[in-house]
């Protein structure tokens, strides 16, 4: 039998759920319903949809090539110099977004540390082309991935890892073929936060990569500009956004808290 | 481990007590005191306004000026989501209408004209002089949103000369696109005579692509429900008398 809750927090947090819920109500309450198949068929609005849906899944999977072998890191350390590793790989989560994309301008831009090298050397420039955006949305999403896989790393009896070697797997052999499978659904957890994150990301595109319709203006800033320009077709395009992101979380309930 | 994290009841308390007392001298600090006007300014006017609002402060001490400066496209949503304004001066007449439509403003004053620049980055000032090369060359380009004054006079007049802005980056206000031209983030900006005129950098000039022909006017109106109106009035004079005239033309505007 579940213990029961005090009166005053059950209040207390459907009073929350309302808070919470409220915005998002209204959100829907303004959509133009009728109108919707016409708003979501315009040019702009599916150059923007194709381009998010690409740049993001190529964003979640650069996300688990950087992040997965951060988290394996970090599972091995303890003290500060964990703690310390641990911070700077997931600052790009709690950085204002806008202060990660003008970092990037810094280090990728065409006059950046980096971007400046790349441009004369290959002639390759990542502001304002559809790379620039997978770069950006790369940087706020990895750290959902480092997260998810170290918990789920540290969750896992090193044991299983033991026994392996000690059976003549080598440590390459034991983490590919014992230690991946077993942490598949911390893997899988990162992967689908990682590419939710990828798809609602704003201000380090918008900064970084610019806003150029149809090569780096994704929904999220097809929204901002629409807000201004065309207020059904912001609130149509925002739809799809609430309900991907919607789908994401209600799947992945059960992978990233742990279903009873 | 599981220990240290959890904090002490007494530094509970004692965190509790400050953020009651910051909150309630915020409070404070916002209730009492003097009065204040809400101007809400077009991005091209940052310099002018903020010149004007420190001459008006200095006139009425007990006035405060707050500015809301943003693309005039972001200013009118604002407005028509009930952003509480005294004073309004936006970029292009249209604009204006459609507040004056729906009954947010009464009787809008032109203040001030304005009229497009092509302008280029620092670096490239030597190899692009004409608007020909700008067509000729694969240059990126930076342009306000289209539905901003400055974006709609910018496509217009790129249609008038054939330029090809299919790949250029749209940028949410005129200062956006000036300042992205300015640390050669892009090669080509189309922005106003006023902000080439206030920028410090040693920016192009593509005088002669005759981008001047295209202008826009600034209208001023005090909002209807302004709880502030004689105060802002007070401020929309300031446009008309020497100190403002003067400070319109230095940040290179034209007087209607």
């Amino acid at each position: 039998m579940t213990p029961q809750l005090p009166r005053l927090l059950r209040l207390a947090a459907f009073v929350a759920v309302a808070v919470v819920a409220a915005p998002l109500f209204s959100l829907l309450w303004r959509i133009p319903w009728s109108e919707l198949p016409r708003l979501l068929s315009t040019e702009v609005v599916v150059d923007a949809l194709f381009l998010s849906l690409v740049t993001s899944l190529v964003a979640a999977l650069l996300a688990l090539l950087i992040g997965i072998p951060i988290a394996f890191q970090l599972s091995r350390m303890t003290g500060i110099s964990a703690s310390t590793l641990r911070a700077v790989a997931t600052l790009p989560m709690v950085l204002p977004p806008v202060v990660g994309g003008a970092a990037l301008l810094f280090a990728f831009g065409r006059r950046g540390l980096i971007g400046e090298t790349l441009d004369n050397a290959a002639g390759l420039v990542l502001p304002y082309t559809p790379a620039g955006v997978v770069i950006a949305n790369a940087f706020v999403a990895t750290p959902f991935v480092v997260l998810t896989v170290e918990s789920g790393l540290r969750a896992l009896d090193p044991r299983y890892e033991l026994a392996a070697a000690s059976l003549g797997a080598s440590p390459l052999r034991s983490t590919l073929r014992v230690v991946l499978p077993m942490i598949r659904s911390s893997i899988v957890a990162g992967a689908f936060l990682a590419w939710a994150r990828a798809l609602g990301e704003f201000g380090a595109t918008i900064t970084f990569a610019g806003n150029v319709p149809g090569r780096t203006q994704t929904l999220p800033l097809a929204v901002f500009v629409a807000m201004e320009a065309d207020r059904d077709a912001a609130l149509a395009m925002s739809l799809v956004l609430v309900f991907i992101s919607l789908i994401v979380l209600v799947c992945l309930r059960d992978r990233w808290w742990p279903a009873k | 481990m599981g220990q240290q994290s959890i904090p002490s009841a007494r530094s509970m308390r004692i965190l509790l007590a400050t953020v009651t007392v910051l909150i309630a001298v915020f409070l404070n600090g916002c209730g009492s005191g003097s009065h204040s006007i809400r101007v809400f300014a077009a991005s091209s006017l940052t310099e002018v306004v903020q010149h004007l609002a420190e001459e008006y402060e200095t006139r009425y001490p007990n006035t405060d000026v707050e500015l809301n400066i943003a693309g005039s496209g972001t200013l009118v949503m604002q407005l028509q989501e009930g952003a509480d304004a005294d004073l309004v001066i936006l970029a292009s007449r249209s604009h204006m209408d459609q507040l004056r439509d729906i009954g947010l403003v009464r009787a809008p004053k032109q203040i001030a004209q304005n009229s497009l620049a092509v302008i280029v980055s620092p670096e490239l000032v030597k190899d692009i002089g004409s608007i020909d090369d700008v067509r000729r060359t694969a240059l990126q380009i930076a342009v306000c949103v289209k539905s901003s004054p400055c974006g709609a006079l910018a496509w217009a007049y790129a249609s008038s000369v054939g330029l090809d802005l299919s790949s250029a980056t749209h940028e949410s206000n005129v200062k956006a696109v000036l300042a992205k031209v300015e640390r050669d983030e892009v090669d080509v900006g189309i922005v106003y005579m006023s902000d080439l005129r206030t920028s410090r950098e040693q920016l192009g000039h593509l005088a002669n692509a005759r981008a001047d022909q295209y202008s826009t006017s600034y209208p001023l109106a005090v909002t209807t429900d302004s709880k502030a109106r004689r105060a802002a009035e007070n401020f929309a004079a300031l446009f008309a008398e020497p100190v403002g005239q003067s400070a319109l033309t230095h940040f290179g505007f034209q007087l209607p």
